[in-house]
């Protein structure tokens, strides 16, 4: 068994605990048999050379409007991508104006700029095949555009434009409103997408993760053009921003390529409003959806008590959920539920920590409508487990090394490098955020597993989720132990 | 709105068990780069016909390996569908010597298996019905006779006495504890294809274990994975709209190539296949001259060749897997195919084309493009942004490129529109490509496409290793796959109009729709 810890002590990264002393794989001295090695026998006798490796480094620069600005410089081929990152998403309006903020970063993209109407955007875009993209998540908005290195510079500028002088061209507000009102219309259509929009909504009720968007947030008046400009105003400007350049390019190249494309860019009019912190669902209840299907989804969940800056509970509760099912085939949930009593083929837990207020732990899978019962209970007997046991120490090591063996992955772009930079950057983790992580884990220990497993998982406080033929189940609803079962309506 | 796809053929083949990057043969060739056949690949094919290409590449110390199969679900022998695709699963499950805390154990609960196995498939034969239909789930607990009833409970209690001596997912522990990522595997309608990513120098540990696996495998805990894949297909088909439509699609199109029956196997097919059916398959297509190896990151070459001889050199060549001889005979009549099930309503259309080695194959390519390539392309600049008839619409290939497939546009309508109002407007735009062929525009936004798509593609280990296994394996050289940009940037406006008219023919397409019995107006909302 090769179980060797990486020692990843080159360049900027020291781990003293994990360098110390690599415990080389176990070879065997080979004998006077000549046969080839094969099997377990080869695999254990392997001794892996030392991984020379330094990380690239991210330069940092300030724009002209203020903004921060992390460059990767790589140039091993002729491309460049442009990114930024900004504080600000649906998270930071209130609900009625969930219609307008879900729709700014589709129409950036579609909805032409001042000068230009959509047709020539998209045509200038698609005729050169610039990679240009803009979405949003919660609390954050993202743009990025990608090109040849002979052509970045006019990309550049096009993208500068969509950003900061949108048209909003009512044709496309139109079209952009037709299609999500359809996409509401077909989300009961994908069961698991269902699920997890319900969920959310169980759990975090009323604030912006539990929010759906819904027919009655798209009306056109929800998306007249002063709403658009006013969350695109509150977002989009350089306060907010963080810029990231990966590729063909040097650091002082891409701050001057940005501090033209974005001469004259006004400071942010206000600061954002903080985002409500959610009050998640932490109390026994069991809602299902009846619908013939031939699975059953399940999700069950509360919240997760952690945040990224509570230190020791953080890392143990990241090594925890590895070990319980956020790392596929080698985690408790998916041995059992797939390769032990083969009733799914996804199954895993997810235990959420942002920065500013604790997450979810929720654990999912879909069986056959007559195993429903018999894989909540296997799930719930895993979650269990780790409360009254603490991790085999071959179990820890396993989901430790897994993410320390790894490590180099982290670099296997430098696309992937800045944008991490720029996250650690928006959020104020701090540039060595990634070493201190895989730092912190390795201080795990069994103890902490099972106190972070006992202190924060509560199988009788959990809400369960159930969409799928309540026909054709193997036990009575009731039986679960999640209390009387509230029917939802479908597709409601 | 959707970004441009890449211009790739054959990119709707249904692949399982893991989202593959971009295989097909992507764009290529700007004047800003070498051309590419020039790559320093390393080639080497060991005396059991093994290949391997070896591609140096710098950046992170990481490597790609990508091990492809030239065995797909056409290769699944009737009343097996979906073979191929269980033994892609079952080569996790390890080796002899992997997998197992006692050998000797397991072996003996393995033989009781295969006997009580082959008893109850005698069984099955004497009552007539190898698979009877039962309902969902209940599959492993029950049979309409108490002897079958009997058996079946029997395999299930042999499973588990032998699972005692299980090392459960041992082979992935130990490539996720070195730090694998990516690992993974994906059958198609053409290949079967592993993949894993590792730490450069760790290297080594990919040969070991893959050479095990593939000369030795050990199809434990077998009964139950079938069920996982029973689960499989009821997640990805049965409960998916999409997986409904395109089941039914490729059925009605593909009468008798195997291209018809789908990847992950018929439902009464999977509960029928045995422990000695997947031996018995494993030993005529995984032989290592079916094999196609190709390894890119920042790796030597000759120490990648030396342990390509070391591990793989041993295992013994097999016989040549028999060709698939199936021919799908000539369409002369539109198909339709309605799928009725609840949910929005979905519209495909389909026409036979070509294999991916015929001088076609760039035009066809094109012609996709040109019709739903982007938010320029015409058919979504009429049916999203004009008629506002449409969700969304696509184009693409497929389901294979070993064999004639075919052209297919998908497309969702928008309430109040319906899926017939989109089929009309849909062949009204493939006919007016032959009055009116792509303009300069449009070809030349095609050419920087590819121009682009020629630099990306050698951004990512494991995406080349994808492009190269792939390329070796269908056309028997590597470098084709970078061939495929000079060839698609030469293709003329009157290139695309002559395969539009040629293959797009009214009176052969295949029409899949998908919804509700009474699917003349939208659900509720």
């Amino acid at each position: 068994m090769t179980r060797s810890l990486e020692c990843i002590g080159v360049g900027v990264l020291v781990f003293a605990a994990a360098c110390a002393a690599p415990t080389g794989p176990r070879g065997e001295a080979p004998g006077a048999d000549t046969r080839p090695l094969v099997g377990r026998v080869a695999v254990e006798r392997i001794v892996f050379p030392p991984l020379r490796f330094d990380p690239p480094p991210a330069e940092r620069r300030t724009l002209a409007s203020g903004a921060p600005l992390l460059v990767v410089e790589d140039r091993t081929l002729p491309l460049v991508e442009v990114m930024v990152r900004f504080r600000g998403g649906a998270s930071h309006f209130p609900r009625e104006r969930l219609g307008a903020a879900s729709a700014v970063s589709a129409l950036l993209r579609g909805g032409g700029t001042r000068e230009l109407p959509p047709d020539s955007v998209d045509a200038l875009i698609e005729y050169h095949a610039w990679r240009v993209g803009f979405g949003a998540g919660g609390t954050s908005s993202f743009a990025r555009v990608g090109a040849l290195t002979r052509d970045v510079a006019a990309a550049v500028d096009l993208w500068s434009e969509m950003l900061r002088e949108p048209g909003f061209d009512v044709d496309r507000v139109e079209v952009w409103r037709g299609r999500e009102v359809e996409a509401v219309r077909r989300r009961r259509d994908d069961p698991n997408f269902d699920a997890v929009t319900l969920f959310n909504h169980l759990l975090y009720g009323d604030h912006p993760v539990g929010w759906v968007l819904e027919r009655a947030d798209l009306e056109p008046e929800d998306l007249e053009r002063d709403r658009l400009a006013a969350v695109h105003a509150a977002i989009y400007c350089p306060g907010n921003a963080t810029f990231g350049v990966a590729g063909d390019i040097g650091a002082d190249s891409a701050a001057a390529l940005l501090d033209r494309a974005f001469a004259d860019w006004p400071p942010c009019a206000g600061e954002l409003p903080e985002p409500p912190s959610p009050s998640i669902r932490s109390e026994a209840g069991l809602f299902v959806v009846h619908r013939p299907l031939a699975q059953a989804t399940i999700y069950m969940g509360h919240a997760g008590g952690v945040t990224s800056r509570d230190g020791e509970d953080y890392f143990a509760s990241g090594i925890a959920n590895a070990i319980l099912g956020g790392s596929g085939l080698s985690s408790r949930v998916v041995r059992t539920v797939r390769t032990e009593l083969g009733l799914a083929y996804g199954a895993g837990t997810v235990w959420t920590a942002p920065r500013r207020h604790e997450g979810v732990f929720a654990a999912f899978t879909q069986t056959r409508s007559d195993a429903a019962a018999e894989a909540v209970r296997a799930v719930l007997g895993v979650l269990e487990g780790l409360r009254e046991e603490p991790p085999e120490r071959a179990e820890l090591e396993r989901a430790v090394a897994e993410m320390v063996n790894g490590f180099v992955f982290n670099f296997g772009s430098p696309a992937r490098v800045v944008s991490r930079q720029m996250l650690y950057e928006a959020e104020g983790l701090g540039a060595d955020w990634l070493e201190r992580y895989v730092e912190g884990i390795q201080r795990v220990d069994a103890a902490d597993v099972q106190r972070v497993a006992r202190a924060r998982i509560h199988p009788s406080r959990m809400t369960l989720l159930i969409i799928g033929d309540t026909t054709a189940f193997d036990a009575p609803l009731r039986s679960l132990g999640f209390g009387d079962p509230v029917f939802l309506a479908d597709g409601g | 709105m959707p970004a441009r796809p890449r211009i790739a053929w054959w990119n709707a083949g249904i692949a399982l068990c893991a989202a593959a990057p971009a295989v097909a043969q992507a764009p290529d060739s700007a004047a800003t780069t070498p051309a590419r056949t020039e790559l320093p690949v390393a080639r080497l094919e060991l005396d059991n016909g093994m290949r391997f290409l070896v591609l140096p590449r710098p950046g992170a110390p990481t490597v790609a390996f990508v091990a492809r199969f030239g065995v797909g679900s056409v290769d699944d022998p009737p009343g097996r569908s979906g073979i191929a695709h269980l033994l892609e699963h079952l080569l996790f499950k390890g080796s002899s010597t992997i997998g197992t805390t006692n050998r000797a154990a397991e072996l003996f609960y393995l033989s009781r298996i295969d006997a009580a196995a082959d008893t109850l498939e005698t069984l099955r034969a004497a009552i007539g019905a190898p698979a009877p239909p039962v309902p969902s789930g209940v599959d492993t607990v029950a049979g309409p006779l108490p002897e079958e009833r009997r058996l079946v409970e029997r395999l299930a209690a042999l499973e588990d006495s032998a699972r005692v001596f299980v090392a459960p997912n041992e082979f992935v522990e130990l490539l996720t504890t070195n730090g694998a990522r990516s690992l993974n595997a994906t059958t198609d309608a053409d290949a079967t294809t592993y993949f894993v990513e590792l730490p450069a120098n760790r290297a080594e540990l990919w040969f070991a274990l893959e050479a095990d696996r593939m000369s030795d495998p050990v199809f434990r805990e077998f009964y139950t994975e079938r069920d996982v894949v029973t689960e499989e297909r009821r997640l990805r088909v049965e409960d998916q709209p999409g997986g409904r439509i395109g089941e039914a699609l490729l059925a009605a199109a593909f009468r008798e190539h195997p291209y018809g029956v789908p990847v992950i196997g018929r439902v009464e097919d999977i509960r029928s296949l045995s422990r000695e059916a997947v031996r018995d398959y494993h030993a005529r297509y995984y032989g290592p001259n079916n094999a196609v190896v190709a390894i890119v990151g920042d790796v030597s070459p000759e120490r990648m060749v030396s342990f390509a001889r070391q591990y793989f050199g041993p295992i013994p060549r097999a016989e040549a897997p028999a060709p698939v001889t199936a021919v799908e005979p000539s369409q002369i009549a539109p198909r339709r195919v309605h799928v009725d099930f609840d949910a929005e309503p979905q519209l495909r259309l389909a026409w036979h084309t070509v294999a991916g080695d015929h001088p076609d194959v760039p035009a066809l390519t094109v012609l996709a493009s040109i019709l739903a390539g982007g938010v320029t392309s015409r058919l979504y600049r009429r049916l999203v942004l004009r008629e506002r008839s449409a969700l969304a619409v696509f184009a693409g290939g497929g389901p294979g490129a070993r064999f004639p497939g075919l052209l297919t546009i998908s497309a969702a309508p928008r309430a109040p529109h319906g899926a017939a109002e989109l089929e009309a407007a849909i062949l009204e735009e493939v006919a007016r490509i032959a009055d009116e062929p792509p303009s300069e525009r449009e070809l030349g936004a095609v050419r920087n496409e590819i121009a682009i798509g020629e630099v990306e593609r050698l951004a990512s280990n494991l995406g080349l290793a994808f492009q190269l296994a792939a390329s070796e394996t269908l056309s028997g050289d590597w470098r084709r796959t970078f061939h495929a940009p000079a060839e698609l940037r030469a293709v003329t406006a009157d290139d695309v109009a002559r395969v539009a008219r040629d293959y797009l023919r009214p009176e052969v397409v295949t029409v899949a729709t998908l919804g509700r019995a009474d699917a003349s107006g939208p659900g509720p909302p």
